[in-house]
């Protein structure tokens, strides 16, 4: 029994949209996320973590947009997400430069 | 778990599995054989090289024998320890002097014999070893596509596993335990689907994890490099330490006489268990010529200690030091922990057989995935046209997957009757083979039949392996077991183990037919 068509996606848009948001989305978040982090924390720690963290974040979150509802609202969330961290990313960048 | 969640788990594990699946396959296959690597080399060559963690060189004789080809003044030169005792890798970068001659300005990494110093170059100490480890990150497939492919590869996997365990979430306990083998085929792929995945789940997630990191860290360095080190990755490495201080060159020649012999017993006296992994030269012949001598702590004592001692070699003093049993940090372990977890060279044999047996052990959960995607699917509701599209792609997956048992014992076989194969002859051997075989069942149409003829070839080519390497060397395996050879004793077993395996495997599976027909 494969699964039931009738909880799946089936606008080709809309499936369209979950696949990119899945794949570009979750990867813009989890990177952003870990750069905010690294941008305000201890750099270095944050950045080997992010070795493993980066790419378990990432599939995790592939994984919460396929569950979503609507595909259009899952990607804004992520842009918003990522905007978010890429703020605090450049308030980070600002505030803690790296001696040159 | 509602039904809506169950079914979307369902369809992302099926879709990301089916993808995947046969890229998959080879991965798991060729690189459960690479933890093998040393033992394969050194069974192919014929000489026992029992493992050393530390590098056994005289480096001042080296120096001088490479100084005379190479020319080495005003070089950076790294010695690093390529896992035997019988040979170090070397790297020769080309000289910061702008005056050096034309030799010394040739970047240069060769393979130093450390009892003969003769060098050789990567080429010309390619190895089956190599040859397997390579394809298990798909190396073959020109830079970089094939590193690309394996690591997204291992993301994909990575979904696939966190969408199976979702999947199975409500009832992970319950069927762990269920095993029909005499309801329908279905149930049977999928039983051993569910058991054997949960086996090897922490396995897997480990190897999804790390191997995505060794191929794609690009994807993460980027950014970081971007994004907080103003592109300058040289700053993110150094920040990193990946790489240490850069000590410039001073252009005045070095008067003082020196021994990098004696800097390397002196670091390796300081702490107790303490192997040296790595020797590193800047500067060479300059006045501001500086080693660095790094190693680690055995595992069994500390599991990360990185320790290294930096002389500069005109004044003799210590300019840097690093405690591996005081000054660990979280950066070192992360850097050993990624590395240990997926080479599993910590434990000795045990851990790398059992590591063998759950990889393998990978590869049939993956060929039940896809089983049960086919055998769900072919059912009379289904368009005859898309049944038949995917009994094909079965029949290729199966053909492409199964024969890469029956090809590789062949090349281990070839490779000992025609010592040494190279580079280009192994292709040759192991693709050209693997190719016309797959085809072979592609034509023949017989799933049945491709499982039967691998199993059976395979153990055929592989009780060959074993007498291949008597007729050929003499070294026959009771007489390296004497003789205390551990590696080739060690490779003649286990394809003499694994071909009565799949021997055995073959006859049930053929009686079972018979007893089905009658």
């Amino acid at each position: 029994m494969p699964a039931n068509p009738k909880y799946l996606t089936q606008s080709k848009w809309q499936r369209f949209a979950k696949i990119t948001a899945a794949i570009v989305g979750g990867y813009l978040v989890s990177i952003s996320f870990h750069l905010a982090l690294a941008s305000w924390f201890n750099r270095a720690n944050i950045i080997i973590t992010m070795a493993f963290s980066g790419f378990i974040l990432w599939v995790a979150l592939m994984v919460i947009a396929f569950l979503a509802k609507n595909g259009w609202k899952i990607w804004l969330i992520y842009l918003a997400l990522s905007c978010l961290f890429s703020g605090i990313l450049y308030l980070g960048q600002t505030y803690n430069p790296i001696a040159q | 778990m509602n039904n809506r969640n169950y079914n979307i788990f369902f369809h992302t594990h099926t879709v990301s599995g089916i993808v995947i699946s046969v890229v998959l396959y080879v991965i798991f296959f060729a690189g459960s054989f690479s933890f093998f690597k040393e033992d394969i080399a050194s069974w192919e060559k014929g000489e026992p090289t029992s493992a050393s963690q530390t590098i056994q060189l005289n480096f001042d004789q080296a120096l001088k024998t490479l100084d005379s080809t190479y020319d080495l003044q005003g070089r950076n030169i790294s010695f690093s320890q390529p896992q035997n005792k019988y040979s170090t890798g070397t790297s020769l970068e080309a000289s910061k002097d702008s005056l050096a001659s034309e030799k010394a300005k040739e970047s240069k990494y060769v393979v130093l014999n450390n009892t003969t110093y003769k060098t050789s170059t990567y080429e010309e100490s390619y190895n089956l070893g190599e040859f397997i480890y390579r394809l298990h990150f798909l190396a073959q497939v020109p830079y970089p596509v094939g590193y690309y492919l394996s690591g997204f590869i291992a993301l994909f996997f990575l979904f696939a596993i966190v969408t199976g365990v979702l999947l199975h979430w409500k009832k992970i306990i319950s069927s762990f335990y269920v095993f029909r083998p005499k309801e329908k085929l279905k149930t049977w792929w999928t039983d051993a689907h569910t058991s054997l995945g949960m086996l090897g789940l922490p396995f897997q997630f480990v190897y999804a994890v790390t191997g995505a990191f060794f191929m794609i860290k690009l994807v993460i360095v980027a950014p970081s490099v971007q994004l907080l080190y103003q592109g300058d990755q040289n700053k993110l490495y150094k920040e990193l330490e990946y790489t240490g201080t850069d000590y410039p060159y001073e252009y005045k020649a070095l008067t003082k006489s020196f021994s990098i012999n004696e800097m390397v017993a002196a670091t390796k006296k300081n702490w107790d268990d303490f192997n040296i992994t790595r020797v590193e030269i800047q500067n060479y012949g300059d006045a501001n010529m500086h080693v660095v001598v790094k190693g680690e702590t055995e595992y069994d004592k500390k599991f990360t200690g990185a320790g290294e001692m930096v002389y500069k070699v005109a004044t003799g003093e210590v300019v840097s030091k690093k405690n591996p049993l005081t000054q660990t940090t979280y950066l070192d372990s992360v850097k050993n922990i990624l590395y240990r977890i997926h080479f599993g060279d910590y434990g000795g044999y045990g851990l790398k057989i059992i590591s063998f047996v759950l990889g393998i052990l990978s590869c049939f959960v993956i060929i039940s995935g896809v089983m049960i995607w086919l055998v769900a699917r072919d059912k009379k509701s289904m368009p005859a046209k898309k049944r038949r599209f995917n009994e094909a792609v079965v029949r290729i997956y199966l053909a492409i997957c199964l024969s890469m048992f029956p090809v590789t014992a062949l090349t281990f076989t070839v490779a000992k009757m025609y010592y040494p194969l190279g580079r280009d002859h192994t292709y040759s051997v192991y693709f050209i083979s693997w190719l016309l075989l797959s085809i072979f069942f592609i034509l023949k149409k017989n799933n049945r039949f491709t499982n039967q003829f691998c199993l059976i070839s395979g153990s055929i080519l592989g009780f060959l392996i074993p007498i291949a390497n008597g007729l050929k060397t003499g070294n026959w395996f009771w007489i390296s077991y004497n003789n205390n050879q551990f590696q080739p004793f060690f490779v003649d077993i286990l394809w003499i183990i694994l071909s009565t395996i799949t021997l055995y495997a073959s006859f049930k599976l053929k009686n079972h037919k018979e007893k089905k027909m009658n």
